[in-house]
């Protein structure tokens, strides 16, 4: 093979591809150019998954353990940043303004705790998952693996369905493909991504794809940002002109300014304290997502999981450093048609285009043909899918846009359907089901239950965007992931590394009471409209109350174990266990 | 038997170090998380580069880099105390 080996490999299809899509875009075929940019950067992934194949476990469970901290960093980032991080994040800020905040710094220094508190100890225990740390660290009980491999495939499961839906819809809007269809395709692409070489695989695909999406949300942010003038001396410190005039804008008609904090509803609750514990409980969540931890095993060694971690928050904040920028562009865009007459604003050249979709709508509630901020209704995806028209950008840059978004949403969709083979595969089937397979065998059966995991999330995935009520319980169970998290996982994983006397009663009663905590309070104010606690004159809302269901979990471990002897009740292969994770290899 | 003696001592040694950068890099990492968004009421007066409220940019700018310069400054501390106490 030679040249054609590895990242020259990967180097080369790169260029390939860009070359041949400019060259059809040359040509001035928007609809070819589209498809070919789209389906090609697919193409591209499955060629790497293929270059990085393998019939070995260890590459296929943990990507042999040999990467890097930059690649781990790119593999962090493009695992982390789902889909709706791409199309939705920066629409939910241009609604929310200063209150949608909790995502920006919730979704980020969650990484600082995984630097300090787990990323490298995990590295070195040497485990495969996540649910075989907890069982190792319970004395090898295996109704703490039964417990925690249940939460992975519950938390997994639905974000997966989640990432498929975001496929389903990018590849619908741009190819004019039923969005159903483009679900299906999103689960079978990614067969192809993780059946090829698992982690070793889905690693160099993520790698990858993390490049092609930031290079996308840039490419349009700084474009836009250019025709804004913002550029002063540039975009993330120049906005400030931009602001001011549309706050000025807001106020004039009678609106609370769009950075005024803590005017409205976050996660079912209100005020300053719940925005404060929200952001806490999506940063103690991020740690405690099985498909965040998962990566923190793929690493070459202690020392570079610790980079690698840095690498990975900066890459992230290339992207939410940004998304309150674009927010604010968008913003402006919207707030620069409002009291112009309204058969004005229905000839501006983007709302044509996108009025039809639905995702911007007009009506005159008052009759008097002046269009006010509340005649004028945006989903929050249009802001980054739209963002290439309110602008006037050129066609290419729309394209740019869905490539990037569909990047985005496979490299999660790769980590998730990769978390829950190996759980499927090593935690359920070599654990309890025949623990004498043979290596090849076992590969070969992770391939299976890929496909079968796939196939099931590709159908949940479809009847999501046929069904808007199951698609709610979908959308309300991904919010609801980090509550229960950060009421399960992360109290006991960061104890069981700090705290040599927490002992198997402690994590199992730790476990269960921090969810029984969580969920009551979850469905009840979530789901079944009960009002949430008043604490201070500030509503609690289901993601601030995930900090209270945290403590608890601690206690509890804490008290139980103390109650059942504490390190006395561990064995000493535990304790080695503990002793071996302080000390790098 | 002595040998080994003299290594779990340079391990407890080690470990101590490591809880105490952590406690430290764990109390460091507050501010970032809640103390440069508690003021926000109070930040919100303050406009700096032309006009961008000083409480949106702690949130959206300031917050950030800070938890990137904790992690690779941990990383680097931890590395150096790697060498320092076990030699690699």
């Amino acid at each position: 093979m030679g040249f054609l080996e590895g990242k020259n490999a990967v180097l080369f299809f790169i260029g390939l591809y860009i070359v041949v899509v400019a060259a059809i875009a040359a040509t001035g075929n928007v609809f070819v150019a589209s498809a070919v940019g789209v389906f090609g950067s697919l193409f591209l992934y499955v060629i790497v998954a293929v270059l990085m194949r393998t019939q070995v476990t260890k590459d296929f469970y943990v990507a042999g353990r040999t990467i890097g901290s930059i690649p781990i960093g790119s593999s962090i980032a493009s695992n982390w940043m789902s889909g709706a991080s791409f199309v939705s994040m920066a629409g939910a800020i241009a609604v929310l303004g200063y209150d949608s905040m909790p995502y920006i710094t919730g979704w980020t220094l969650g990484y600082c705790i995984a630097a300090f508190m787990i990323a490298p100890f995990i590295r070195r225990s040497e485990t495969f998952t996540v649910p075989e740390f907890v069982e190792t660290r319970a004395a090898n009980w295996s109704v703490a693996r039964v417990i925690a491999v249940l939460m992975l495939f519950i938390v997994s499961f639905t974000y997966l369905v989640a990432q498929l839906v975001a496929t389903g819809v990018i590849i619908g809007r741009f190819l004019g493909m039923p969005a159903v269809l483009g679900a299906f395709l999103g689960s079978a692409i990614v067969i192809l991504f993780a059946g090829t070489g698992g982690w070793r695989s889905v690693v160099w695909v993520q790698v990858t794809q993390y490049w092609i999406l930031i290079t996308a949300y840039w490419i349009a942010f700084l474009t836009a940002a250019y025709v804004a003038g913002i550029f002063k001396p540039w975009p993330h410190f120049g906005y400030g002109e931009l602001l001011t005039q549309l706050e000025g804008r807001e106020i004039s008609f009678g609106l609370t300014a769009f950075t005024e904090p803590f005017t409205k509803t976050f996660g079912g609750g209100t005020g300053e304290i719940n925005w404060i514990l929200s952001a806490l409980c999506l940063m103690l969540g991020t740690v405690g997502l099985p498909h965040v931890l998962s990566q923190f095993y793929l690493v070459k060694d202690v020392k570079t999981a610790r980079y690698g971690v840095g690498w990975g928050l900066t890459f992230i904040a290339l992207l939410y450093l940004t998304a309150p920028v674009y927010a604010i562009l968008a913003r402006s865009a919207f707030s620069s048609a409002w009291g112009m007459p309204i058969d004005q604003v229905k000839q501006l050249a983007w709302i044509q285009k996108w009025l039809p979709t639905g995702l911007v709508k007009i009506t005159d509630l008052n009759g008097d043909g002046i269009l006010q901020p509340a005649e004028m209704a945006f989903h929050k995806d249009i802001v980054v899918v739209g963002m290439p028209d309110m602008f006037g950008l050129p066609w290419f840059i729309a394209m740019i846009v869905a490539v990037g978004g569909l990047a985005a949403a496979l490299s999660t969709a790769n980590g998730l359907l990769m978390v829950m083979t190996v759980g499927a595969t090593r935690d359920i089937y070599k654990r309890f089901i025949n623990p004498e397979v043979t290596e090849r065998r076992e590969v070969w059966v992770g391939r299976a239950m890929l496909i079968v995991l796939a196939i099931i999330s590709g159908f949940a995935g479809a009847r999501a965007l046929m069904d808007p009520t199951f698609s709610r319980y979908v959308a309300l169970l991904v919010g609801w992931a980090f509550v229960f998290a950060t009421a399960s996982f992360t109290p006991i994983i960061i104890m069981g590394i700090f705290w040599k006397g927490l002992n198997k009663y402690g994590i199992v009663a730790g476990m269960i009471a921090g969810m029984a905590t969580a969920l009551p309070y979850v469905l009840g104010v979530g789901l079944f409209g009960v009002s949430p606690i008043i604490f201070g004159g500030h509503k609690i809302g289901t993601l601030a109350w995930g900090i209270v269901a945290f403590f608890v979990n601690l206690i509890v471990a804490a008290i139980v174990s103390l109650a059942t002897k504490a390190e006395k009740a561990n064995p000493p292969e535990t304790i080695e266990f503990v002793e071996k994770l302080k000390i790098p290899e | 038997m002595v040998v080994e003696k003299e290594e779990t001592e340079v391990y407890r040694r080690y470990w101590n170090r490591l809880k105490k950068i952590t406690a430290i890099w764990m109390l460091a990492w507050t501010i970032p998380a809640i103390f440069l968004e508690i003021p926000a009421n109070a930040l919100k007066h303050i406009k700096i580069l032309n006009g961008i409220p000083l409480h949106w940019f702690m949130a959206a700018f300031v917050s950030i880099v800070l938890g990137i310069t904790l992690i690779f400054l941990y990383a680097y501390v931890m590395e150096k105390t790697d060498r320092e106490i076990l030699g690699r």
